[in-house]
């Protein structure tokens, strides 16, 4: 799992919404897709997936899907507009709740960042766009959908959402002009920008594995036939030796059986203590 | 400290609720249903929660005393234990907390009155027994203590009940409401240490050992019965003097006479709690060293952790007799 760079994979509703984004990072339409629009580079994935929370939640497990290595380390992000009763055209919010409106299912989002402080708030999805603005709460069409997703394949801490505001009471939807959009959201790119690469951070902090030789490792697992759970036994012990720096020679490659070699590392491991 | 409070609708208007987040006056709120809504989904990651925890406000509904499981006690019967906070403000890189819970978050029960009706209540079923409710097993009791306020709840609950005895087990020096209270003669300030070495390498944010020692001092000068917890104990290179020196320094300033018992315990896991933090921790040499599997639990290998015991035992006892001497098996 290794030596992986940690990935971004948006999802994001609108191409207006999406196009700053493609821009900002240099994405290339990858034209081999059908389902969804992909635009891609060496590290980001952005997915266009449509209005509406059923095709925000599809678009996401396409996406994942989509990744080199199912074992990568990825964050997402779902990004776009929302409505909010009185928060200023233009402004961003991180989402830091979303409720689906047709079920009332709760989602929250877990926010481990504290250096790059972007305001956060509670986010609606809804069915159909809202003009009555009835709660203290950013109204969208995706979010929920997303996170219902997203969960499935990260944990809550690396998916994210962010929407900056296009309508509210002042200006509500009706009045909202859609050209604006690419502006709004590539206003707002760098301080998005810069949180995720706080959690890119931390995400490699938290996601230490890389203690081996990994060929070395390779080398003894294909020199010896195991069964099933002796090839997991042998590799947990592998790698607790490692985290204990202990350095295997080539005499790991030469016992008589796979049992013979288990017995060995196990008796290795046995006779190390902690060193503090 | 905390920066984002989530707020079960129930007790929101609650006084503790508005006293706690008046402490956190920039904290993010967020408003939940259920505490569970936030604590319990799979979905999370302890260990990037933990750099940055939330404290999410809830009210306890049933099960605020719970016996304790086999083998953990000082003499006492019948043992109970209770948990107003789930989750811990320290990072002890063994505590099981890590494995039992998917979210890092600090819950706090703020309806501390229903803890308290349970307590009296088991003490008056039991007036011919003399129950042991032990706090500190899901948190640590004091180091939150300034926040909540809940230790100087139960202080109160305790001299009401004189067949009853309160363990507070902690490893933190937030001893004010303690200081600042008659002391009673059915609570015991039960404190674990593990050497220095070990603990600086292992419990992140816990006192030092100097300063717990310091605290303890003060509370036996008031007239408080403190203990001594061992637990877990766990062999590493060159124990031995750290070991040593530990009892030596905790021994020689403690007043022996009113320490009401000591416990040593080994390192013991459940299974699913082991796997769970080992794969949140790869790198930690804790989790990869031989462990055994005894009666469900994950246990240093028996026959490396023996010959500690009993150096460790035969330390102690050159400081207290054997009848104050308890085990805390699995
Ligand atoms: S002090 Fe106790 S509860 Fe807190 S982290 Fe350490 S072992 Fe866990």
């Amino acid at each position: 799992m290794g030596g992986h760079k940690v990935k971004r994979h948006f999802v994001i509703a609108h191409s207006l919404e999406a196009k700053p984004v493609i821009k900002h990072y240099g994405l290339v339409k990858n034209s081999s897709h059908r389902a969804f629009e992909v635009f891609e580079n060496d590290q980001i994935k952005l997915i266009i997936s449509g209005q509406g929370k059923v095709n925000c939640a599809a678009a996401t497990a396409y996406c994942y899907y989509l990744s080199d290595s199912l074992d990568e380390q990825v964050l997402w992000v779902n990004l776009g507009v929302a409505g909010h009763p009185h928060y200023p055209i233009g402004s961003l919010w991180r989402v830091n709740k979303t409720i689906d409106s047709s079920t009332s299912k709760a989602i929250f989002p877990v926010n481990v960042i504290r250096t790059v402080s972007i305001s956060a708030a509670p986010a609606i999805t809804v069915d159909k766009a809202e003009r009555d603005y009835a709660q203290d709460s950013l109204y969208d069409m995706e979010v929920s959908g997303f996170f219902q997703a997203a969960s499935r394949f990260t944990s809550l801490e690396y998916a994210s959402s962010f929407k900056i505001v296009s309508d509210n009471k002042d200006q509500t939807v009706d009045n909202f002009d859609s050209a604006a959009v690419p502006t709004m959201i590539e206003a707002q790119l760098a301080t998005i920008d810069d949180y995720l690469l706080e959690l890119e951070n931390n995400i490699i902090n938290n996601f230490k594995f890389n203690f081996q030789d990994i060929e070395f490792k390779e080398l003894i697992l294909n020199s010896y036939q195991f069964t099933q759970s002796q090839r997991i036994q042998c590799e947990t012990l592998l790698n607790s030796l490692a985290v204990h720096q202990i350095n295997l020679d080539k005499t790991a490659l030469h016992h008589t059986s796979a049992k013979q070699l288990l017995d060995s590392l196990s008796d290795r491991l046995s006779q190390i203590k902690l060193t503090v | 400290m905390v920066a984002t409070i989530y707020i079960e609708g129930q007790i929101a208007d609650h006084p503790r609720t508005e006293d706690i987040i008046r402490r956190f006056p920039k904290a993010e709120r967020i408003m939940c249903e259920r505490y569970s809504q936030v604590f319990n989904p799979k979905a999370q990651n302890f260990r990037a929660q933990k750099q940055n925890p939330a404290l999410i406000l809830a009210k306890k509904h049933k099960g605020f005393v719970l016996p304790t499981p086999p083998g953990y006690g000082v003499g006492g019967q019948p043992n109970y234990y209770f948990s107003h906070m789930l989750n811990c403000i320290y990072d002890c890189r063994y505590c099981f907390l890590q494995g039992m819970y998917s979210s890092a978050h600090y819950v706090v029960f703020v309806n501390y009155e229903d803890f308290a009706s349970e307590i009296i209540e088991y003490a008056e079923q039991q007036k011919d027994e003399s129950p042991w409710f032990f706090s500190g097993y899901d948190c640590d009791s004091l180091a939150f203590e300034p926040v909540t306020g809940f230790i100087n709840h139960m202080l109160n609950v305790f001299s009401e009940i004189p067949n009853a005895h309160l363990e507070i087990r902690t490893k933190s020096t937030q001893i004010r409401c303690l200081l600042n209270s008659k002391p009673l003669s059915n609570v015991v300030v039960a404190f674990s240490f593990t050497p220095d070495d070990f603990s600086r390498r292992l419990e992140f944010g816990v006192p030092a050992v100097d300063k717990r020692i310091m605290a303890m001092q003060q509370l036996q000068q008031q007239g408080w019965s403190v203990g001594l917890r061992f637990d877990p104990m766990i062999s590493y290179h060159n124990y031995q003097h750290s070991y040593r020196a530990l009892f030596e320094k905790i021994f020689s300033r403690l007043d022996s006479e009113t320490i009401h018992s000591v416990s040593m315990g080994g390192f013991r896991m459940p299974k699913n709690f082991f796997k769970k933090i080992k794969k949140l921790y790869p790198e930690e040499p804790l989790y990869n060293l031989a462990m055994e599997d005894i009666q469900g639990m994950r246990c240093l290998s028996v026959s490396a952790e023996q010959d500690m015991f009993e150096f460790c035992k035969k330390q102690i006892l050159s400081w207290i007799p054997e009848t104050k001497l308890y085990y805390c098996d699995i």
